[in-house]
């Protein structure tokens, strides 16, 4: 076989594969001259506030699906997370309540793990029981109230900023170098994609699948949790419902960014641009004046549209 | 002149980089058996695609009984007549086989005459020579047996032209036995079958004209009886092959594998034999003897319930695969797309895979290591890749093969075992397959070399063990490695 020089078809790969970042510059160039609040520094530092919290879950989220499997009650285990974090504000501090929450979005996230990886419930199930039964537990701890916390030094953390970037963005920050870290440069990040990427040749080559399959559910568990910790301090509140959309946004910004629902390829850098693009066009609605129930029907279609283009573009439904 | 049933014209088909095929014509007539021949990569896959409507050629024309043709997906191409039937089968397992003969086509109207269905589907299979009860459900019936059903479905569509891709693959001897006279049929019926065989004797026993590919192009066509099973490997690989099992200098060394009383459940039973360095253990059987499952239990893929394993001297419980890698055991499996390599990843990743702590550094993994390791399995296998980065899917089977190979070697597996090692591989790599596990002998590695290739595992082995119904039935060495000896262990 010949090797041609560039031919159109490379033209065509490359616009694939950088079809997203490509319409997020020009839509976000164009938002610049449609609307001036969008360049402003209060809407910059907004959308990076807004999205840092959602996007903790998302780096976790991409993690399982490179490792082929996915999560949906990372929403309830978010919800819960504010209920408990502001019960445990008010009781103990701040301190104790971060390592109480963090403590059971773990053990939450290992018994899912412990449901796909050692019963060999398919994720979907299993994570659906879990889902409305966290959910569920979260409620009758409430009473279905939201529950406010007045602690002091929670108030002074989540109000604390640099020129309007809060705290929480730097946590995300760190969250998503560590994930890109370990994904691409350890043997933990290499067992993930190999996992992912065929189950059977990475159990016959001695990699410890069943590990994998339950850590990734841990760190989701763990990453919810937080997520929740920086919402919940953010609005000084718990309650059941928050987060409902999580799963939903964390599988879309995941397969936005180019990580296939397949597993065993994409990375954590990739959902990076999942999560600015999906922050820059709900903003943009937002400050279009397009109300919350078309946003929440946009954000359906947004994810067809991106995973039918996952479908189809993908080459491993023809081989 | 002769007339044509297929005339394919001046076919080009280009991807993204690659030119697959070059000006390919191919004229088949009705009523013959036509080989087509070459070695992975060359580039039949591809035209086969394009004749059934799966691929639209860059450029070039095909014309069917005089008509052009203008093929639009699978259904259109078996609907105008040609019809195509891939290794893995087309055929729904919980349906029975006059379901899936009529699968989306029951009737024109609302309601499905069953009855009708039924008599239709006898019908085709009575036609070719076989009397079977069409309610079967298609998920019990063997692997030779879903082949007729696929050929009967074919002749539903009133199939000018089957083509049939490596069919044999998977079958036993008596299996095949059983598709030569259904392909005689086919012929006598007038119908052109197009035959992919890796399999050269199969060629001349069945074929009436071969054509060549190789790199795209055809590189020859003739009557099957005016060319020597040479002269097709020669235009096959563009050089001459002399011997094709190449001569060895090793050493029995002491024994490294020992297995007493091996059971597990119905699979395997009561196995014993013991593997020394320096030996290349053959292991033969008819499918289903329980050849693949004996590899798997001293693998651990399915740890056994019975009996003791010793390794290198030492009695060893092996409850997973990853314990059978510490104990330097190394499984090459008949799968190799399935459970061999990870497709999307490249050469690298994929033989570091095995021992991943030997290309770290304190806390990571060091790419530079891993391609470094990669180089070097490239440069001593002669894995034939553009670069050493390169994905696994665009290489060959043979080359993929290496790279597994690679993976066990790099883990320091002293005892290989080869599960159809050159399966779905062309003649050359094979060749060289067959030097690598002399070399790897010769260094004092053991092997246990599973295969359904009869000649390879008489030209390749020390000793035969045969295997029947998951026993140990028979133990060949010397002069007693014939084929004949084999056969008459393995069938009963």
């Amino acid at each position: 076989m010949k090797k041609l020089t560039l031919d159109k078809g490379d033209f065509r790969i490359f616009w694939i594969k950088n079809a997203v970042p490509i319409l997020l510059i020009i839509f976000a160039i164009s938002m610049v001259f449609v609307n001036r609040t969008f360049s402003s520094w209060d809407n910059i530092s907004n959308i990076i506030n807004e999205f840092a919290i959602y996007g903790i879950t998302a780096c976790a989220m991409t993690t399982a699906i490179i490792c082929g499997e996915f999560d949906l009650s990372c929403a309830s285990v978010f919800g819960w997370s504010t209920v408990l974090f502001c019960l445990t504000c008010t009781a103990f501090g701040v301190l104790p309540a971060f390592l109480i929450t963090m403590l059971s979005g773990v053990v939450l996230g290992a018994f899912n793990g412990f449901l796909v990886a050692k019963v060999r419930m398919p994720a979907f199930i299993a994570t659906l029981g879990t889902m409305t039964a966290i959910k569920g537990l979260a409620y009758v701890v409430t009473d279905a109230q939201p529950i406010k916390t007045e602690n002091e030094t929670l108030y002074a953390i989540s109000k604390f900023n640099i020129g309007g970037i809060t705290i929480v963005p730097l946590v995300f920050i760190v969250v998503v170098v560590i994930f890109i870290w370990f994904l691409k440069f350890t043997k933990f990040g290499r067992g993930i994609y190999a996992t992912g990427g065929n189950y059977e040749v990475a159990r016959l080559s001695g990699i410890n699948v069943k590990f994998y399959k339950f850590i990734v559910f841990v760190l989701l568990g763990a990453c919810a949790a937080l997520s929740g910790i920086m919402y919940g301090s953010r609005i000084m509140a718990g309650w059941a419902p928050y987060g409902s959309d999580l799963a939903l946004y964390c599988v879309t910004v995941t397969v936005i960014g180019g990580t296939s629902l397949m597993g065993g390829n994409g990375g954590v850098h990739r959902t990076i641009i999942g999560i600015l693009f999906m922050g820059v066009i709900f903003n943009a609605l937002t400050l279009l004046s397009v109300g919350g129930s078309m946003q929440k029907f946009v954000r359906g279609i947004v994810l067809i549209s991106v995973i039918m283009f996952d479908a189809i573009t993908s080459k491993r439904h023809k081989a | 002149m002769e007339k044509y049933i297929l005339e394919m014209k001046g076919i080009t088909k280009t991807f993204p980089g690659v030119v697959a095929l070059d000006d390919v014509s191919l004229k088949v007539k009705s009523g013959t058996v036509h080989a087509l021949v070459g070695e992975n990569g060359a580039g039949k896959s591809t035209l086969m695609k394009i004749l059934t409507g799966v691929y639209e050629a860059t450029s070039g024309e095909i014309y069917l009984d005089g008509r052009k043709l203008d093929l639009y997906g699978v259904k259109d191409a078996q609907e105008k007549g040609i019809s195509i039937i891939f290794q893995e089968f087309n055929l729904i397992n919980t349906l029975t086989v006059a379901e899936n003969i009529f699968l989306g086509r029951y009737n024109d109207s609302q309601y499905i005459n069953w009855k009708q269905i039924r008599t239709k589907a006898h019908e085709l299979l009575e036609r070719l020579g076989f009397n079977f009860d069409v309610d079967r459900i298609v998920g019990t019936l063997s692997t030779a047996e879903k082949q007729l059903v696929e050929i009967a479905k074919a002749l539903s569509y009133n199939a000018k032209i089957i083509v049939m891709d490596e069919p044999t693959s998977s079958l036993t001897k008596k299996e095949i036995e059983m598709l030569f006279p259904i392909i005689e049929n086919l012929r006598s019926n007038n119908i052109a079958v197009i035959y992919i065989s890796h399999k050269l004797e199969e060629v001349f026993q069945i074929c009436d004209v071969v054509s060549i590919l190789r790199d795209g192009k055809i590189v020859g066509e003739s009557d099957i009886n005016n060319i020597t099973r040479n002269e097709i490997i020669e235009k096959m690989v563009g050089r001459s092959l002399d011997i094709e099992y190449p001569k060895r200098n090793s050493v029995l060394g002491e024994t490294v594998l020992e297995v007493k009383n091996l059971s597990r459940n119905t699979k395997i039973k009561d196995i014993s034999f013991a593997l020394r360095r320096g030996e290349v253990l053959g292991i033969a059987g008819l499918v289903g003897a329980g050849r693949t499952e004996l590899a798997e239990t001293i693998f651990g893929v399915h740890p056994a319930d019975g009996g003791e394993i010793f390794i290198k001297g030492e009695k060893t419980a092996i409850r997973s695969t990853r314990e059978a890698k510490e104990h330097s055991i190394g499984f090459v499996t008949e799968d190799r797309r399935g459970t061999g390599i990870v497709i999307d990843m490249n050469i690298p990743k994929n033989i570091t895979i095995t021992k991943l702590n030997a290309v770290k550094n304190r806390w990571l993994l060091d790419k530079r290591k891993e391609e470094a390791v990669a180089s070097e399995y490239v440069d001593k296998l002669d894995i034939r890749t553009p670069s050493v980065n390169q994905i696994l899917n665009n290489l060959s089977g043979g080359n993929q093969q290496k790279v597994v190979l690679s993976k066990w070697l790099f883990s320091d597996a002293d005892i290989l075992i080869l599960d159809e090692p050159t399966r779905g591989i062309d003649v050359g790599a094979k060749y060289e397959i067959y030097c690598l596990i002399n070399t790897l002998v010769e260094q004092g590695k053991a092997i246990i070399m599973i295969s359904s290739e009869l000649p390879e595992v008489l030209g390749m082995s020390d000793r035969i063990l045969v295997m029947h119904n998951g026993t140990i039935k028979g133990e060949l060495t010397g002069e007693d490695m014939t084929a004949e000896n084999v056969m008459q262990i393995a069938v009963d």
